[in-house]
């Protein structure tokens, strides 16, 4: 059994899917634009280019669902290109330590226990996967199970959120 | 009890890129359920070289998952062939981008805040064009693009964010 030092277990988030037929496009951009006007974050997105367009996968806080929508309701070129999953959240586990022994072995212990994955990503340390927010707690367990947490770490959910201002200090009018 | 932190700064902060080039961007197409034969498949990459810079993966419209793997050129051969082991077919299933670079980059509470996206894209501006994928989780971000096109990149993103001297 491989150690690892840690899971998170992020809240409900709502998954977006957006896709364009055309690599030239700029709507990935016009759409990151259009979430940062109105100070939505995205905790995760994933995104290919390939012959037959752009595909992304992207997450947002699930309060921000109804938002997104009405923004995008503006914008009928993203509109048409954009699926929602509600009900989803981030399982993340650390360190990867650049091996694929941690991706292999989740991967397949994922698929064992019937949980679908409707994406993964790696960052610098850890390997975040997508999954249904109401089974994340047993995702939790099966990887509990099959990875032994060093120090009896427990699965953590973030305690805080972070709100951001890029362009001029809160409060102060510039 | 919720917590809230305002986190406030001028010019978006980053730690410095970081510029890999000559690696190899393997894609297979991999059933979601993870029948059998992949299952041995997957568990045959962790056996031998097995090092990488970046994974990622999205469940195609097909109920399949496209998984991306960026690691070494000679290490994706080595992958490739314990893969086809168990799948012969598998190769149909494989698409290899080589060679390809890669920026990394991360800064403090990137996946916590908004707008982080949209400021890489904006720097980019028209070579977001030539992205052959991108990650931002957690607090890293990783582009990949062809070759020759990492150094001009690094450029543009360095004019942009803010490296503390």
């Amino acid at each position: 059994m491989n150690n690892i030092k840690g899971l998170k277990i992020s809240g409900e988030l709502c998954l977006v899917r957006l896709h364009a037929e055309s690599r030239d496009s700029c709507l990935l951009p016009a759409f990151c634009s259009l979430l940062a006007g109105s100070q939505v974050n995205m905790p995760f997105l994933s995104t290919e280019s390939q012959a037959g367009g752009i595909h992304t996968t992207c997450c947002v806080d699930a309060a921000h669902q109804a938002l997104l929508k009405r923004l995008l309701s503006a914008e009928p070129v993203l509109q048409e290109r954009t699926e929602y999953t509600a009900g989803v959240g981030l399982l993340t586990l650390f360190p990867h330590q650049s091996s694929l022994i941690l991706f292999g072995r989740s991967l397949r212990a994922l698929a064992q226990a019937d949980l679908r994955v409707f994406a993964m990503a790696s960052s610098i340390g850890a390997l975040t996967y997508v999954l249904d927010y109401a089974r994340l707690d047993k995702a939790a367990a099966v990887m509990q199970a099959c990875f032994e947490l060093a120090g009896n770490h427990a699965p953590f959910k973030a305690e805080f959120t972070v709100a951001q201002g890029t362009q001029r200090r809160p409060g102060r009018k510039e | 009890m919720e917590t809230v932190v305002m986190y406030w700064e001028s010019q978006i902060k980053t730690y410095g890129f970081q510029v890999v080039k000559d690696l190899a961007l393997y894609k297979y197409r991999i059933p979601a359920d993870l029948p059998a034969e992949w299952a041995r498949a997957i568990k045959r990459i962790e056996d031998g070289p097995n090092r990488f810079h970046l994974l990622c993966a999205q469940l195609n419209d097909s109920s399949e998952l496209d998984l991306g793997l960026l690691c070494e050129p000679e290490q994706g051969v080595s992958l490739a062939r314990r893969i086809a082991t168990e799948i012969p077919a598998a190769g149909d299933r494989l698409q290899v981008t080589v060679p390809v670079e890669l920026i990394f980059f991360q800064g403090p509470h990137f996946g916590d805040r908004f707008g982080i996206a949209d400021f890489t894209y904006k720097a980019l501006k028209e070579k977001s064009d030539l992205l052959l994928a991108a990650v931002f989780a957690c607090a890293s971000i990783y582009l990949i693009l062809p070759e020759g096109a990492a150094d001009e990149t690094r450029t543009r993103l360095a004019g942009a964010f803010r490296i503390p001297g």
